[in-house]
């Protein structure tokens, strides 16, 4: 579906693809400003952030459409056009996410910047702009539900695209739309990370990202028993965004483990030191509600943790 | 370096017109990319400098544009050409 504006006809995918960029810009704006992140600096990482979902997004793609891409390199088609069709030929969404925390790691490290605070910003923003990229879905009639005549269905009908017979979504046919089911659930997800994001007095690291993490995997993961649309790969009856959420669950209790349980032990060593990582410091304060005899060492560091919140980006 | 991010950002807005040409369009993401990383390395290094970096940020904003222009062609192209070429 698209609309017409000033005489050129504009794809309403791409307008809500935009439009989300722009929300989660905008959100992001404020955001940054409670962790005394620059401007300029998270433009940079969100940018590395951006290239790394670009690409991670079309090589997770082309992985789990496999069969597809053998059958166009197989094809009669000139080599100018098998390149063009592998290269427009679509993007999954888990491999934007990991690309994009790829993207986020290597900024991270090419310019010696701590990056918990983007990390949560980033976490916090995601779902939104994720939000109007579903209802772009919608629109485009890609990520299609299963086929269900309830009273909430939708029937796409040939006007709804402009070359009806050249797309693979089914025409007539109920279907849940389970784009805008799941951009309600983003959507409240966003509402639930915003309120933990200003509840978050002591700016504890990487909370935000660890709950978006958990939750999303959680949405996605029951919402693709709803999906009709059947050539996006998969193993073991399960689907390949399915695995992605289990693995991502996993490195979810894996990161809480080392935030808690391993770091702890390392952050207290005999001589009441402590080391300088954030989550290290996240670590000792927890410890200090539950250890009295342990206080002094506490007091100092929640004040390296308050010194840590400020010189984060730096 | 700042400056040649901010000039492939601009090749890249060009190509990102996909209607002029498809294959313009295909080589404007790589070109905007390219630019994008240009004018953060540039704006880093500037600022690190204590020097402006005005045009590094002119070159950030038109890459970012020119992305989201490029990448607006491959998304909605992308819905049905692999099914088109296999039909």
């Amino acid at each position: 579906m698209s609309i017409t504006i000033f005489g050129i006809e504009l794809p309403l995918y791409g307008i809500m693809f935009f439009l989300g960029i722009a929300a989660a810009a905008v959100v992001a704006i404020f955001l940054i400003k409670r962790r005394n992140i620059e401007g300029f600096d998270f433009a940079c990482g969100a940018v590395y952030a951006m290239i790394g979902a670009i690409l991670g997004a079309k090589l997770l793609f082309l992985l789990v459409s496999i069969d597809q891409v053998k059958m166009v390199i197989e094809s009669s088609l000139t080599v100018l056009e098998k390149v063009e069709i592998l290269l427009k030929g679509g993007f999954v969404f888990y491999g934007g996410l990991i690309g994009g925390i790829l993207g986020l790691l290597v900024y991270g490290w090419q310019f010696k910047t701590k990056m918990a605070s983007y990390f949560d910003v980033c976490a916090t923003v995601l779902p939104l702009g994720h939000a109007f990229g579903r209802v772009g879905c919608f629109f485009g009639g890609c990520c299609y539900g299963i086929e269900h005549d309830g009273w909430f269905s939708h029937v796409y009908g040939a006007d709804w695209f402009a070359q009806p017979d050249k797309v693979i979504t089914p025409i007539g046919v109920p279907l849940l739309p389970v784009q805008l089911i799941e951009a309600m659930c983003l959507l409240a997800l966003f509402a639930g990370l915003m309120v933990l994001f200003f509840k978050n007095k002591k700016k504890t690291p990487w909370l935000q990202t660890l709950a978006y993490m958990g939750a999303y995997s959680v949405i996605r993961f029951v919402l693709e028993f709803f999906r009709g649309d059947k050539e996006r790969g998969g193993f073991l009856g399960v689907s390949t965004s399915q695995w992605i959420s289990i693995l991502l669950v996993i490195a979810g209790v894996l990161a809480i483990l080392y935030l808690t349980v391993w770091s702890k032990k390392k952050a207290l060593p005999a001589d009441g030191e402590t080391t300088e990582t954030e989550g290290e410091s996240e670590q000792e304060s927890t410890v200090e509600k539950t250890e009295t005899d342990e206080i002094s060492v506490k007091e100092e560091t929640l004040a390296e943790e308050m010194s840590a919140g400020e010189t984060d980006t730096q | 370096m700042a400056i040649a991010g901010l000039v492939l950002g601009i090749v890249a807005i060009v190509c990102g017109f996909g209607p002029v040409s498809a294959w313009l369009c295909v080589a404007g993401l790589p070109v905007a990319i390219a630019g994008l990383v240009l004018s953060v390395v540039g704006g880093k290094k500037a600022k690190a400098a204590g020097k402006p970096s005005g045009i590094a940020t002119a070159g950030l904003v038109i890459g970012i544009i020119a992305v989201v222009f490029t990448a607006i062609s491959f998304f909605t192209c992308g819905l049905c050409v692999v099914c088109v070429a296999l039909a």
